[in-house]
């Protein structure tokens, strides 16, 4: 299906919205389904990102409803395909909530898009769960959306507290690129570091997908910080500092933000093994280990279920990103449970906002307030090595004794 | 600081080099036609996407210039192909304007098509030679295979407009296109030509450059406006301009970035480039002249 | 030699010249008379390729070439030389000649073809390394006509070939069309000027307003009061 739509895009636009799982056994239960609206970019520059969320939200609704759905409510999955394209994302969702009447929406991920749907959801008050890290996403703009994702915010905060406390750095410098959530995370990491008494040396920014960042990177060796923050939004251009780093020959610590460790294939790609050495990149707790941990963790068990679920196309998508899906898919479950069954916006998102802390899944010390619902807090985070790694996207801690 | 900015003009004379052959091939197709292909952004990264996927992961020298050869020869025909299906529908490419468009077209469907068969990430080439040092800092071998591309092509394409018959008609055909068809050339076929010609830079070139260029589908546009202002400032449709526009551009961009910060590379290239359309609007070596057409 | 039929051309859809009907003969000089804007330049840019006609036909020696662009014309024999001296002015006055010579194979050719003329306007020679543009109008306009014989047409038209050279080189050049035109080949001469025309021409014709008013022998028209009278909008 989708790579007959990725040759057709537009006859795809025209057509459909497809009702894919979720085709339990009408069985015993007397209660109406669940219909939950899934919205991906199944075409378009976001077309892996959707591969990996259909996994993990098909994952979890399979499990959900073999164990007796949502609060005894059977889920129906209706997808939608955004295109990676934000006025197609209106539509879809127009049609997904006056047309398939869904419950719940489950996307999407692509940041602008999100922006773009939200008055559509808020007028019918319906809750979301996206894959967004946007600040703009504010709760005024979206006051029954939550994000899984981590946001630039936070991540400042983690990488912040890791140069202080960790490195005992004095002083640092910030590189991250033009584009909005760049130029964000940029401010938060002066103000926190700042604010926790570390020297700002000097900041520099970028074009995406720039081929050479030696000027910028040469005048931040000119502040000699003890530190560099490094907040890339792709892996191309994360690759591109560390390499530049190591032909300018500057041997600085670099902490870097999530996707330094998440999107660590192209940054090898481009950088080469060594380029790691004094890396350090932010990663969920839940994907990390420690060299001497035994136990299988939480996420151990959904790759391997999810291995059983997708084979070879698991293998293929970022397990990460299908399990952080999987688990939007579970709190909101949580809420509903939570809130007796109440569906409503303005339900799901009190329950949330009151109660996500002692939330426990895959993912714990989720935080969430009438303020922010970024659910994934600086203390979700932490600091990894982007070059160890086990099979699944598991990633070894920094704090490992 | 005056170390750093040595090395900053090393590179930026790499890049430049670069954005200097986008510049002779933009000129190559203006002078035949009074065309400015949009579309050679991406072609230049179709280009070096190619390398990219021909190349095995320790490609040998010899194959490497096998492949530069191959990929050379497959842009050729591919942008005279562009030229011939842009030139098809005119009557006088001088008077009508559906190349705007089509050419945009053009680069639309190869970002479109990269997207699809590569996806939406940045891809790496292969390469032969491993980086040398110079000033004490490793420096991609690919900027000086560039900057030696570049003077290569120019001597070639001097002798080709001032000796050859086909190179002094092309010429001609800049300087009074009324004339040249009343001459009898046969200015089509020209034109095509040229197209191919340009092709076959930019093929090259985005081969040679593999490793320091983006490879993505979205890169092209920043290529098309780099060397567009390049060619602007050396003067449209004058070779020794683009020899120097591309280098002043490209040490341009690095060293503001250094100086003032990335935030104001492009600022400066088009402050640069207002400044030099209002004093000479005809470019550093361009000559004003009442062109026919 | 050259034949046109019920011609009618113009830019876009609106035609400037219509219904024209002419006999060009071998051997002989056609004036093509009339005021500024009466359709000259249009008809004879419709001969030579660079517009095309909207209805009706020409033949060079009974070979339709209707329609065909220039490069076609000039190779079936027919070359224009346009109005204002105008050469390559960034080439050298070799390159000029070189590019006009469409019909020359050899070199060995071409360089014999260029000696001949060389013979005939020797500053050509002197200038052969020189940027056309360093040329005089009037030298440029000898450039230019050399370069259109080089590809040793059937049949010249010249667009106004006086305008805009001094003086004193108009005989030289008219004397040159007279010569091409007792080797067997024939001139079509566009001009403003009536006298200086009907006396280095053989048959004239004087067109108003896009159609042919008056047609004969450069002879005979030369003392008719009527050509003054087409000239005056009447």
């Amino acid at each position: 299906m989708i790579s007959m739509s990725r040759l057709c895009p537009y006859a795809f636009a025209l057509s459909q919205i497809l009702v894919v799982a979720g085709a339990a056994p009408a069985s015993a239960q007397d209660k109406e389904p669940i219909t939950m609206g899934v919205l991906l970019p199944l075409t378009g520059f976001g077309a892996p990102v959707a591969e990996a969320g259909r996994i993990g939200i098909e994952l979890a609704v399979k499990e959900l409803n073999e164990a007796g759905g949502i609060d005894g409510r059977q889920i129906n999955i209706v997808i939608a395909d955004d295109q990676s394209d934000a006025s197609i994302a209106v539509n879809e969702v127009k049609r997904l909530v006056h047309q398939a009447g869904i419950d719940v929406l489950i996307g999407s991920a692509v940041s602008q898009n999100n922006l773009a749907i939200l008055p559509v959801l808020n007028e019918a008050k319906i809750p979301s769960i996206s894959l967004s890290g946007a600040q703009t996403l504010t709760t005024e703009a979206g006051p029954y959306h939550f994000s899984l994702f981590v946001n630039a915010e936070f991540q400042s905060i983690a990488m912040v507290d890791y140069a202080k406390n960790v490195l005992n750095a004095q002083s640092a410098a910030v590189i991250a690129d033009a584009g909005a959530q760049g130029k964000f995370a940029a401010e938060a990491l002066k103000r926190d570091m700042e604010a926790a008494g570390i020297r700002h040396t000097g900041t520099q920014e970028y074009a995406y997908r720039a081929t050479d960042l030696t000027p910028q990177l040469l005048s931040l060796k000119r502040g000699d910080p003890e530190t560099l923050f490094v907040f890339p939004s792709t892996g191309e251009d994360a690759g591109t500092i560390l390499k530049t780093l190591e032909d300018i020959g500057w041997e600085v610590n670099v902490t870097g933000n999530w996707s330094m460790s998440g999107l660590a294939g192209p940054i090898l790609q481009i950088a080469g093994p060594d380029a790691f050495r004094n890396t350090i990149g932010l990663n969920y707790t839940a994907f990390t280990y420690c060299p001497d941990d035994t136990a299988a963790t939480p996420y151990e068990g959904f790759v391997k279920r999810a291995q059983d679920f997708a084979g070879d196309r698991f293998s293929r998508v970022s397990q990460n990103l299908s399990a952080i899906f999987y688990e939007s898919v579970m709190v909101y479950n949580a809420a509903v449970q939570g809130t007796g069954g109440d569906m409503s916006g303005p339900a799901i998102a009190q329950w949330i906002e009151a109660n996500i802390s002692s939330y426990s899944g895959m993912f714990d010390d989720l935080v969430a307030s009438p303020t922010n619902h970024f659910l994934a807090g600086p203390r979700t985070l932490t600091a990894v090595h982007p070059d160890r790694q086990r099979p699944g996207g598991m990633f070894e801690r920094i704090d490992c004794q | 600081m005056a170390y750093e900015l040595a090395i900053i003009f090393v590179r930026g004379l790499g890049l430049g080099a670069i954005y200097s052959l986008i510049a002779l091939s933009f000129n190559v197709v203006y002078m035949s036609s009074g065309i400015l292909n949009f579309a050679q952004g991406n072609i230049l990264v179709l280009a070096g996407l190619l390398a990219a996927l021909l190349s095995p992961p320790e490609v040998s020298v010899s194959l490497w210039l096998v492949l530069m050869l191959v990929v050379g020869c497959m842009l050729t025909l591919a942008v005279a192909a562009q030229g011939a299906m842009t030139l098809a529908p005119l009557r006088s490419s001088t008077e009508q304007h559906s190349w705007l468009v089509s050419t945009m077209a053009v680069s639309v469907i190869i970002g479109a098509s990269i997207l699809i068969v590569q996806g939406p990430f940045a891809v790496t080439a292969p390469y032969p030679f491993p980086g040398v040092r110079i000033l004490g800092v490793r420096t991609p071998f690919a900027y000086l295979a560039v900057t030696a591309l570049l003077v290569l092509c120019f001597v070639a394409l001097q002798l080709f407009l001032r000796r050859t018959r086909t190179g002094v008609a092309i010429s001609a055909l800049a300087q009074d296109l009324e004339l040249a068809r009343a001459t009898g050339l046969r200015v089509r076929l020209l034109q095509v030509v040229s197209f191919g010609i340009s092709g076959a830079i930019l093929g090259v070139t985005g081969f040679v450059a593999a490793p320091v260029i983006s490879i993505a589908p979205d890169s092209g546009i920043s290529y098309i406006l780099s060397g567009f202002i390049a060619a602007v400032i050396g003067g449209m449709g004058n070779l020794y301009g683009a020899l120097v526009g591309g280098p002043i551009v490209g040490v341009m961009a690095m060293s503001s970035a250094y100086l003032f910060g990335g935030e104001f590379q492009n600022l400066v290239l088009l402050t640069l480039l207002v400044a030099v359309l209002m004093v000479r609007p005809q470019g550093l070596f361009g000559r004003m002249s009442t062109r026919h057409v | 030699m050259l034949s046109v039929e019920a011609l009618t051309a113009g830019y876009g859809r609106i035609p400037v010249v219509s219904d024209i009907s002419m006999e060009v003969e071998a051997g002989r000089i056609t004036a093509v008379l009339g005021a500024n804007g009466a359709g000259k330049t249009t008809l004879v840019k419709a001969l030579g390729g660079l517009i095309r006609p909207m209805a009706g036909r020409v033949l060079i020696a009974g070979r339709d070439i209707t329609g065909a662009d220039p490069s076609t014309a000039t190779r079936a024999g027919v070359r224009l030389l346009l109005d204002g001296h105008r050469v390559f002015p960034d080439l050298s006055v070799h390159d000029n000649l070189k590019i006009a010579a469409i019909t020359t194979g050899s070199r060995r050719e071409f360089e014999l073809l260029c000696d001949e003329y060389f013979e005939v306007f020797p500053i050509l020679k002197q200038k052969r390394k020189d940027y056309a543009r360093t040329l005089s109008g009037g030298q440029q306009q000898i450039l230019a006509l050399t370069q259109a014989l080089l590809c040793q047409p059937k049949v010249l038209l010249c667009d106004e070939p006086s305008i805009g050279i001094a003086q004193a080189l108009i005989p030289t050049i008219l004397k040159e069309l007279r010569n091409f035109a007792s080797r067997g080949g024939a001139v079509v001469l566009v001009e403003q000027q009536i006298q200086m025309s009907l006396k280095v021409s053989d048959t004239a014709l004087v067109m108003d307003r896009g159609s042919i008013r008056l047609s004969g022998l450069a002879s005979d028209l030369m003392s008719d009061d009527r050509i003054r009278k087409i000239y005056m909008g009447n």
